[in-house]
């Protein structure tokens, strides 16, 4: 029966050549569709039991390169955290505003020292002093916005890290799925072909979203891990992410390893076996976007915020913060000097110099009035230099005494109280005379505006003095900017800014106090903290606040400059990946019709076969024997 | 599966022509704005330089204006001292004009006048210079000089300078029975005495010396305490022409002397006594002529200089402290001398305790030590004079008039009577001088005290006088305005109106003013002839004493220092807006030009994208093929 078995092989042809058209079309129809993979046919020749070979479709080939694919994925990753700390970083440039114009903390800043140098000229001008505190007000206005723009920039990444955990949790969740389905499915399966598709996307956004990598195994079964090694999805089981976040973020709601201290929202992983990681500490996630938002909730953003709070306290301490040197005393070997610390508030301090005989180095020693036990010790970092020690004043000078013997008597240091109950502290060198005390003072901040001395506390931590105490919740300091104020009693009162001493009455032409604020800001040296990302603890950055200013700035405006270079070039490199992936994933119009030709012609050669078997049929029948 | 946008953005051909786009866009907004950008990040690595550039030329915008108000200040202070010069220099010379009538109201048309010029003076003096009075010292809210009425007639409470003129001239002696304070006897029927009334009082007339060409006559003095001039005649009568005179100190520092002449004449000419029948008849002339002499002197001159007198006490913050009659140590012991030594053996012309060598006197904070020999600088030899030690202590105290010792009795001057403040670490010798513990200057405004026909001393009257100057006295008057010009420089521009150059043009043209005599008196033409002499010297400057135009000059200077200061700043200003330009705004011209290169580079690709999208099969293959 050779015609029959012809027309059966032409047949099968037909059916081939209708299947290999419909997955062409199906890759015309999908050509622009993200994440599709062009598809190829496969068939092979089925004996047909006798001459010649019909042929059969048996599947299709999704036609990618895997390497590829997963070096995507790495890079997608890395785009996805440029991108992010690009973005945000951006945002933060804007809220420093425009260089030179209004609206920032520079332009204010020149204000508010300008209006206090017209006060040299004309001290006793109402309007010269109201001007002064409105610069100073607005200056304090600034200095809140911004503080409040970046706590802003916070909560919108708390925000996003929220979004993007149950976006993640979707994708896991899709990939275990679509693995469960395929269970049932051939791999050369048109339909299987379209769920990896799916799967493949589902990857690639999770990829954007944290550090991925996939492993596929014989039953097509895709696990996906991070480079941490923490299993997001395995096989049909898919962990789940599970965000709490308090909300909106302020400048003292920091992270912390310990979640009932954290102000923070806790991020952990639960996996399929029940077992919960927190994300955070264990350093789960290394990059992506929500590794980008995590980074900046509580290190980046964090350190503008300190910034920020450096501006305000050093503004607030060098215009309030008097230091008084000690009183020089001598006792037989024993030198140093006797301070009164009876204005010590906490947070003030006593600044000790000596000079270690034995190394011949010379020490500074901070003494920090700290009142609340939790507090203390006070951390330090090595050879840190001035070296910080809490003392509490609370409890008496006698405890004093003591809890500065044992902290500094190892360094040949003797503390006494020499006519109690004065609050007269003396330091002077132990009798193995090992050290020598080169210099004592008590910076202590005054409360009054009427002091008599030239200090004056202009501005306030909303509404009470700052002398940037610490507790065990964290030092005064932090937040500052945010609640940052022109000292109300001031503002009631503005002759104050030149007027220091009631009795005698300061004259109106005198410009002590003008002069010394104006002093203070343009040329008065203070030193910041390390926190700040300037300097380090044993060399900590020390300049006048006009420097500090330019310093932060250019940090923050040269870390935005090289996030967007980063950025830029990790787009540079997802592109040119995707481009490779795209060369043989991606749809290609021409092939398909040159494909389209071929088939067009191979159905018409098909059916030219089966219109001769049937006229060779038909002459068959018209036999007539 | 999550659908992703349709497109083209993928491909790296797409991203290219995006950030062309987004370059242009960028590149256009700096057009616009001519900035670089708005943001601290956009500006490039030169931005921490820009914001520094920019916080220094706030501060030179600052410094400017300062200049400029100075400038206007001092400015305003000169136009008022030229007025001030201009105006005492009219008075001087309506003062020197002769013939000086007395109208009906008791005075000249020149005082009438004076009246006027002086409250030109006042009202210049309360000249202000924006909100700012400008001869207040460091008191610039404050009118400098209190109302012409106030000043002239006081207020109820406070007396005026015309009464403290009528109290000076009772005190003084003055009127035809006053004789000056003088006590005139006969101690002897052939002689004559004249005794100062009290070794201690300051007013009156003081004797100042005597000399006689009396034929037969003795004449001692002026001795003893109270200082006493004795003529006693001989056995013989004096010969007609021959002299006797005598001189004295006027209370406001002038002399003036009375000249006798014996004559044969029976009523005697003026200016005569006639010579009797004995020397005791003589003796008596000779008493009447005095009494009638001095009695014209202390109505005439007296009075005029008694009213200068009287407007030093009012005006002048110059002090002086008195201390008592202190005998030296002879053994016959007679009143101190500037010759007396500062220690000696006993029965020498020396203290009568003596300063030991390491003894300390200090002056308004001061100490002259006492060494053995070879005083140096503040050290004294203890075998030093009086005089010595009164000249060490002017040195100190730098007064411009001269301490006296005059009938034992120390007279300490000083320009500032608040300010003297003497002590010793040996009280007695200081009390040898005449002086308790503490020395110190009674505070003018002096007033007679007690009832001032028989007063011996100056009191401070500053409760019931009336304060003409209201401002604020400083001991540099210069200093009591200062202003920051510069960061390192700043300029002194204060003025008071007490200054001496100042104060003395009010004080000349008040006494002128006050003065008022009985149009019909006898002794009125020589009383407002010696007041009108006394007004045209006293408003001429002294040398070696402040005048109108060394205030003048130290402004001159101070302009001086700004308009250095101002070029200085004005170029510093240039090269650091030029930072800030370089850094921060866009050459049009370049920009336009790389605008022009991304337009052309635009649209080539989207040249090439329309042709590529042209090149496809689809469109080669026939329609319905």
């Amino acid at each position: 029966m050779g015609l029959s078995s012809a027309l059966a092989t032409a047949m099968s042809g037909l059916r081939a050549n209708q299947i290999a058209l419909s997955i062409t079309s199906a890759n015309v129809a999908n050509a622009n569709t993200p994440g599709y993979v062009t598809q190829n046919v496969n068939q092979i020749e089925v004996a047909s039991g006798g001459p010649g070979a019909g042929v059969q479709v048996t599947g299709v080939n999704r036609e990618l390169d895997l390497f590829i694919q997963s070096q995507l994925r790495t890079e997608t990753a890395g785009g996805g955290f440029a991108d992010q700390t690009s973005n945000i970083l951006g945002q933060l440039q804007s809220l420093y505003g425009t260089p030179g114009g209004t609206g920032t903390i520079e332009t204010a800043y020149s204000n508010f020292t300008t209006a206090l140098q017209a006060l040299s000229t004309s001290s006793s001008g109402l309007s010269a002093q109201t001007t002064a505190l409105s610069a100073a007000q607005a200056l304090a206005q600034q200095l809140n916005s911004t503080s409040q723009g970046i706590q802003t920039l916070r909560t919108n990444v708390e925000q996003d890290i929220g979004t993007s955990v149950s976006q993640a949790n979707t994708d896991m969740n899709q990939i275990a799925s679509i693995n469960t389905q395929l269970q049932s499915f051939a791999a050369t399966d048109p339909a299987a072909a379209t769920l990896m598709d799916q799967r493949d996307a589902a990857i690639n956004d999770l990829s954007k979203l944290m550090d991925v990598h996939t492993v596929t195994d014989g039953a097509n079964q895709t696990s996906v891990f991070t480079n941490a090694g923490i299993q997001l999805v395995g096989g049909g089981q898919a962990s789940q992410f599970a965000f709490t976040s308090p909300g909106t973020l302020n400048a003292s709601a920091l992270y912390n390893a310990d979640p009932t201290k954290s102000g923070v929202g806790s991020l952990t992983i639960k996996l399929p076996n029940g077992a919960s990681t927190d994300v955070v500490a264990n350093k789960v996630i290394t990059s992506g976007q929500i590794a980008a938002d995590l980074q900046l909730r509580d290190q980046t953003l964090v350190q503008a915020q300190a910034q920020v709070d450096q501006m305000a306290a050093t503004l607030a301490s060098s215009l309030s913060d008097q230091t008084t040197p000690g009183t020089a005393v001598t006792s037989g070997s024993q030198a140093g000097f006797n301070l009164n610390v009876a204005n010590l508030q906490p947070g003030n301090a006593i600044n000790l110099t000596y000079t270690d005989d034995t190394t011949g180095t010379q020490q500074q020693v901070s003494i920090v009035r700290v009142d609340d036990p939790t507090a203390l010790p006070l951390p330090n970092a090595p050879n840190a230099n001035p070296k910080v020690i809490g003392v509490n004043f609370s409890l008496g000078m006698a405890s004093v005494v003591s809890q500065l013997n044992l902290a500094l008597g190892q360094n040949h240091l003797q503390f006494s109280n020499p006519t109690p109950p004065s609050s007269t502290l003396q330091v002077v060198n132990d009798l193995t005379t090992g050290a020598t005390v080169n210099a004592a003072s008590v910076t202590a901040t005054v409360s009054s505006l009427t002091s008599g001395s030239q200090q004056l506390p202009v501005f306030t931590d909303a509404g009470a003095l700052y002398t940037g105490a610490i507790t065990g919740s964290g030092s005064q300091m932090t937040g500052l900017a945010g609640r940052i104020t022109v000292n109300s009693a001031l503002l009631n009162n503005p002759s104050n800014l030149t007027v220091y001493s009631t009795s005698p009455p300061t004259a109106a032409g005198d410009t002590t106090r003008s002069d010394f604020l104006y002093s203070q800001l343009t040329s008065g040296t203070f030193t910041y903290s390390p926190t700040t990302g300037l300097g380090s603890a044993t060399a900590p950055f020390s300049g006048t606040i006009p420097s500090y200013l330019q310093q932060f700035v250019s940090l923050q405006a040269s870390a935005a400059t090289s996030a967007t270079q980063l950025q830029q070039g990790q787009d540079v490199v997802v592109s040119t990946l995707q481009q490779k992936f795209n060369s043989t994933a991606k749809v290609s119009i021409d092939n398909e019709m040159s494909n389209l030709i071929a088939l067009q012609n191979s159905y018409a050669a098909n059916a030219h076969v089966m219109s001769v078997v049937q006229s060779m049929m038909t002459t068959l029948m018209q036999i007539q024997l | 599966m999550a659908i992703n946008s349709v497109g083209f953005g993928g491909t790296l051909f797409g991203q290219a022509v995006q950030n062309l786009n987004t370059q242009l866009t960028t590149l256009s907004t700096q057009l616009a704005s001519g900035e670089k950008s708005t943001t601290y990040s956009g500006m490039g690595v030169g931005e921490g330089f820009a914001i520094a550039a920019r916080s220094q030329l706030a501060s030179i915008s600052a410094f400017g204006d300062n200049i400029t108000n100075v400038n206007t200040t001092i400015d305003v202070a000169n136009t008022a001292l030229q007025s001030l010069s201009q105006i005492a220099g009219q008075v001087q010379s309506d003062a020197a004009s002769t013939p000086q009538n007395i109208n009906s109201t008791g005075q000249t048309i020149a005082q009438q006048n004076a009246q006027t010029e002086l409250s030109s003076i006042v009202g210049i003096l309360n000249t202000q210079a924006g909100d700012r009075f400008v001869f207040s010292g460091s008191a610039i809210n404050t009118p400098s000089v209190a109302s012409v009425d106030n000043i002239m007639n006081g207020t109820g409470t406070q007396a005026g300078l015309k009464q403290v003129i009528a109290e000076r001239a009772q005190a003084d002696g003055t009127g035809a029975t006053g004789l000056g304070r003088l006590l005139l006897t006969q101690p002897t029927p052939t002689s004559v005495s004249v005794a100062e009334d009290s070794a201690v009082s300051p007013f009156g007339l003081k004797l100042s010396s005597v000399s006689s060409s009396l034929t037969g006559v003795t004449v001692t003095g002026p001795s003893g305490s109270p200082a006493a001039v004795s003529i006693a005649l001989g056995a013989t009568n004096p010969n007609p022409g021959d002299q006797v005179s005598l001189t004295f100190n006027l209370p406001d520092g002038t002399t003036a002397s009375v000249q006798l002449t014996a004559s044969s004449a029976n009523p005697p000419p003026a200016g005569s006594f006639t010579i009797g029948a004995t020397p005791t008849a003589t003796a008596g002339n000779l008493n009447t002529a005095l009494n009638t002499a001095i009695g014209t002197l202390a109505n005439t001159t007296l009075v005029a200089a008694s009213a200068v007198a009287a407007g030093h006490d009012f005006f002048d913050p110059a002090g002086t402290a008195t201390g008592g009659v202190v005998n030296n140590k002879l053994t016959t012991p007679v009143p101190i001398t500037g010759a007396t030594a500062l220690s000696g053996a006993a029965n020498t012309d020396s203290l009568a305790t003596n300063f030991a060598p390491g003894d300390t006197i200090t002056v308004n904070g001061t100490p002259i030590t006492f060494v053995a020999s070879g005083a140096t600088g503040n050290q004294l030899n203890t075998t030093d004079s009086v005089q010595t030690l009164l000249s060490k202590i002017d040195s100190i105290t730098g007064t411009s008039t001269p301490s006296t010792i005059s009938g034992g009795v120390v007279t300490l001057h000083t320009d500032n009577a608040a300010s003297l403040n003497i002590t010793s670490s040996n009280s007695a010798a200081l009390a040898a001088l005449g002086f308790g513990a503490t020395v110190t200057a009674v505070q003018p405004p002096l007033r007679v005290s007690g009832s001032p026909s028989t007063a011996t001393s100056l009191v401070n009257g500053s409760a019931d006088t009336v304060a003409w100057y209201t401002g604020n006295s400083g001991s540099n008057p210069r200093a009591s305005s200062t202003a920051r010009i510069d960061p390192s420089i700043t300029v002194q521009y204060g003025v008071q109106a007490n200054e001496q150059a100042i104060r003395s043009q009010l004080e000349g043209v008040a006494v002128f003013a006050a003065v008022t005599t009985s149009p019909t008196g006898a002794n009125s033409a020589a009383q407002v002839s010696a007041l009108s002499d006394r007004t045209a010297t006293n408003l001429t400057p002294q040398p070696g004493q402040q005048t109108i135009s060394d205030i003048q000059t130290d402004f001159a200077a101070a302009q001086t220092i700004m308009k250095d200061a101002s070029a200085r700043q004005t170029q510093t200003q240039t090269m650091l807006q030029n930072v800030v330009d370089q850094t921060e705004t866009v050459s049009t011209q370049e920009v336009a030009s790389q605008i022009l290169a991304l337009q052309t580079a635009l649209s080539a690709s989207y040249q090439t994208t329309s042709m590529l999208s042209g090149l496809t099969l689809t469109k080669f293959l026939p329609v319905g093929g």
